[in-house]
């Protein structure tokens, strides 16, 4: 561990490297997942949240080891912390929804169902419960593996894997409800 | 250890996963995952400008970003609006009963006055009058010069001292008596606070 294979095919080893630039390379590696992450969570705000997050992680890129992997295990619990005090925010403020005009095409269409498909790969996780939403988030968008995930779920490695084929089988479940629904 | 990035979708992580799905799910199952995994890639995240001021010194020694900063700064901020607020209730209170008590605009007066007068050394105390009897007006502030004999004046009675004090300094220059010198002949006048003798300094 700890000589990882950047995106441009090359090799580098973000233990010995420069903090700042480790920094660099991650953030090019790893702010989409973090967005994906954030975004498929439901936070509003998935990119300025994506900043919080690196920025949070740059005080600890002297203390970071385990190369990449070592760093998904630092990031993304703070992302799911983040996520968390999203929602603990949110439970007192009033939720607000962005319109955007340009974005509007509906032509008869109320504007709730212009803005609102809900045929969106995110609507078909919402109706799964938590956590086999949150174990497909970590899994397939972040990435990560059966032990980072028990970790930041603070499950066993068992655990998760049960976890996983029950979340598949809710996605396949939802899929067939979706699909007589619309027959 | 080596890892594939996102960058191809985690096609190592749909593909780990369909395993436990039956062919006929995975067709279904498959296309769902990898719109989910597809979520986690592109191109990275526009930065912040904390961010790219990062990136743009990559081996630099820049100054670490605290994120607490803003909260030092509200808490600061805080604090401030606090000392302020309380300020403003103490003056505001003062104010109210200084407009409904009339003994404390009295005693507020006489406290301030008594303050000043310290400060300044006696010059004003809080009725207007002289204190303890003593008229601070004749005391002149600076020793006048006195010429002396080798002293040459300008010649316009400014030498006030009689004869019998040449040295003695001004505190007794201001006394009306037969011994002042022509231009103090006349009372001191009441109101300045000059010394008696305004003699060049030479």
């Amino acid at each position: 561990m700890g000589v990882d294979e950047p995106s441009d095919g090359g090799t580098f080893d973000l233990d010995r490297a420069h903090p700042a630039e480790a920094f660099s390379t991650l953030y090019r590696m790893l702010s989409r997942p973090v967005h994906g992450y954030l975004q498929a969570r439901g936070v509003e705000d998935p990119e300025g949240v994506t900043q919080d997050v690196f920025l949070a992680l740059y005080p600890r890129m002297a203390t970071l080891h385990g190369g990449f992997e070592g760093a998904k295990t630092l990031i993304f619990p703070i992302a799911h912390a983040r996520a968390v005090d999203h929602y603990r925010r949110r439970e007192k403020v009033p939720a607000s929804a962005s319109y955007d005009p340009e974005a509007d095409r509906r032509t008869t269409a109320s504007a709730y169902d212009a803005s609102f498909p809900g045929d969106g790969i995110l609507d078909v996780l919402q109706a799964l419960p938590e956590d086999y939403r949150e174990v497909l988030r970590l899994r397939v968008i972040a990435g990560l593996s059966i032990e980072q995930t028990a970790s930041i779920m603070s499950r066993t490695s068992g655990a998760v894997k049960q976890l996983q084929r029950r979340a598949i089988a809710g996605l396949k479940e939802q899929l067939l409800n979706r699909e007589q629904g619309s027959e | 250890m080596t890892t594939t990035t996102n960058k191809n979708g985690d096609q190592g992580t749909v593909q780990e996963l369909l395993p436990h799905c039956n062919p006929e799910d995975q067709r279904a199952i498959k296309p769902v995952l990898e719109q989910l995994s597809a979520l986690g890639t592109g191109q990275p995240i526009q930065p912040s400008p904390e961010i790219a001021a990062i990136l743009a010194a990559p081996s630099g020694g820049e100054q670490q970003p605290t994120p607490l900063n803003g909260l030092r700064r509200r808490s600061r901020r805080t604090a401030i609006t606090i000392l302020a607020v309380t300020v403003s209730l103490g003056a505001g209170s003062t104010a109210a009963a200084a407009a409904t008590d009339e003994a404390f605009r009295t005693n507020l007066g006489n406290s301030i006055s008594a303050i000043i007068s310290t400060i300044t050394g006696g010059h004003i105390n809080p009725a207007g009058k002289p204190s303890n009897g003593h008229n601070p007006e004749q005391k002149p502030q600076h020793p006048a010069p006195v010429p002396g004999p080798g002293n040459h004046g300008d010649g316009q009675g400014k030498a006030p001292a009689g004869p019998g004090a040449p040295s003695e300094p001004a505190p007794k220059e201001t006394t009306a008596g037969p011994n002042n010198g022509p231009a103090t002949g006349r009372a001191p006048e009441p109101k300045t606070s000059q010394p008696t003798v305004p003699g060049r300094r030479l």
